[in-house]
């Protein structure tokens, strides 16, 4: 399994309704490497993502995962999207949203209503992973944002992948959560393929085994280079990138 | 309070009795398709739905009079008008980039247009308040076995499908990734929603079918932790509001539709301020 390729993009490029977002990307990300993805907001970061998932088709290259057209690898993935785009008054218990890990399983209890035992161990283990078995009853909305976050990354784990995507992960947790999370994430990686988008290069970079820079542009940094002068390297590179953004969309900074 | 009892348990006189159990029946489907509608913030669509059907019902009524196509009952000409009213707004939503509640409001008020207009050309006696305000001490055995007929229809589905139906209200994308076919969830809801409204605006009108579709569920959303705690919570209200509507308006002898309305509408500003002040911090 190790030395297989997971994830391939070749000479990809994509627009939202003609606004360029990414352009000829060539990335290749094998199996149970630890990748973390950095770069500016609005750089193309979860898009990135998205065309990994296949919710988003490119307009030029070709994306494989595992090997085939992302629609089939998809199953096989752990996805966690970014905690603030859910209706805060929707009624779900914490449970709930773990258990949505649980759907696509074969079988007749998968294909209807009901979750089996090992479904809800599933969802218990992986709460409980996160330090989150206390919350497990209650209500999502009542969470606040880094426990939110903590749930969805139960949730993606609860999918038993072998690639886990976790889209800004670490935005809302204080540092103790995050080297936590990130020993959490180094122990996950001996049995899957781990790609984290961040904002906290400086953090991680202790971590992570290649960082790949998103701004329109990809460039992979590996590991090797990770240390030193290259971080500076890196950083000087992320700081250039930043005011480039700034300069082409008034306020789209504002966030960092 | 007695003249009331006396009423509802006379043989000789169904009328209090039918309105009673068509609430109850009819409590059960707008309970769960009324959560759907409320947390997926769709009411306008429910209303246009709604809307539109009477002008159903006017095409078919007037084609039945006049044109003599006997076979064109009312209720044909609902729910194609539902669907079709379903389908537009559904696609609009899913393909066009238009403003969704600017096309959405343009078939609520078309539809309405249509019917008037159809209804007016129509000879007899029909008259469009009673399509729209509906009555419910009007109802017959027959409406009773279809809105059953409806109950175990939308039970059967929401209990099948309630672990598909949640993810795809409450992260679309997510189930998609699980391989959950989101698209026909999408439209399957939909149509619950359209079935639903046709079938109960027949029987109690097109305000009533509003009203009872939104509050009861808005009130449940104010106690519920989950789900399907809202939907059954949903459905108890509604039961309650139809009774006490009913036990209100038959001894002073207002009209019962606007009756409920108000009971379920100040029910829910009630436990919209209620919750607000005494648990000021809750979303």
């Amino acid at each position: 399994m190790p030395n297989t390729t997971d994830i391939e993009l070749r000479g990809v490029s994509f627009a939202y309704e003609g606004v360029p977002v990414l352009e000829d990307v060539n990335l290749s990300i094998r199996s149970r490497e630890l990748i973390c993805v950095v770069g500016p907001n609005g750089g193309g970061k979860t898009t990135l993502l998205k065309l990994i998932l296949g919710l988003l088709r490119p307009d030029r290259g070709e994306v494989r995962l595992f090997g085939g057209p992302p629609r089939r690898g998809r199953l096989r993935v752990g996805y966690m999207p970014q905690y603030g785009r859910y209706d805060p008054q929707f009624p779900v218990t914490v449970t709930d949203v773990v258990l949505l890990g649980r759907l696509g399983r074969g079988g007749l209890a998968g294909r209807f209503a009901f979750y089996r035992a090992a479904d809800r161990k599933a969802a218990r283990d992986a709460l409980a992973l996160l330090g989150m078995d206390a919350a497990a009853r209650r209500p999502f909305a009542a969470l606040s944002a880094g426990q939110r976050q903590r749930v969805l990354i139960a949730r993606a784990l609860c999918c038993q992948p072998d690639l886990l995507l976790l889209d800004e992960p670490t935005a809302n947790v204080d540092t103790v959560i995050e080297a936590r999370l990130f020993e959490i994430l180094r122990e996950l990686n001996r049995r899957m393929t781990i790609v984290v988008v961040t904002h906290d290069l400086g953090f991680v970079s202790q971590w992570v085994q290649t960082a790949v820079c998103v701004n329109r542009t990809v460039v992979v940094h590996p590991t090797s280079a990770l240390d030193g002068n290259a971080i500076r390297d890196l950083y000087g590179d992320e700081v250039r990138m930043v005011r480039h953004h700034d300069f082409l969309s008034k306020g789209g900074h504002d966030d960092e | 309070m007695n003249e009331l009892l006396e009423a509802l348990f006379d043989p000789d006189f169904p009328v209090l009795r039918y309105a009673l159990v068509a609430g109850i029946l009819g409590s059960i489907p707008l309970g769960i398709v009324g959560s759907y509608v409320v947390t997926r913030r769709i009411s306008y669509v429910a209303g246009a739905i709604a809307h539109s059907v009477l002008g159903g019902i006017g095409a078919a009524l007037y084609l039945q009079e006049v044109k003599g196509i006997a076979w064109c009952r009312p209720m044909y000409g609902a729910v194609l008008a539902a669907l079709a009213a379903a389908v537009v707004i559904g696609l609009v939503s899913l393909y066009a980039h238009q403003r969704e509640d600017t096309v959405i409001g343009a078939i609520w008020v078309m539809g309405m247009a249509v019917g008037l207009m159809f209804l007016a050309k129509t000879p007899g006696n029909v008259d469009p308040m009673s399509y729209l305000f509906g009555n419910i001490l009007f109802i017959s055995r027959y409406d009773l076995y279809l809105v059953a007929g409806l109950d175990v229809v939308v039970v059967a589905l929401a209990v099948l499908l309630h672990n598909k139906l949640l993810a795809v209200c409450f992260d679309q994308e997510f189930a998609e990734l699980r391989g959950v076919r989101v698209t026909y969830y999408y439209l399957l809801r939909r149509c619950l929603t359209a079935l639903t409204v046709v079938l109960l605006v027949q029987v109690v009108g097109i305000v009533l079918v509003i009203a009872l579709l939104t509050l009861p569920a808005a009130v449940a959303g104010h106690f519920a932790r989950r789900l399907w705690q809202m939907m059954v919570l949903a459905m108890l209200f509604c039961m309650v509001f139809v009774a006490v509507g009913l036990g209100v308006s038959y001894p002073t002898d207002l009209p019962s539709g606007p009756t409920i309305i108000l009971v379920a509408g100040v029910v829910y500003l009630a436990t919209a301020v209620g919750t607000r002040l005494w648990r000021p911090n809750a979303a």
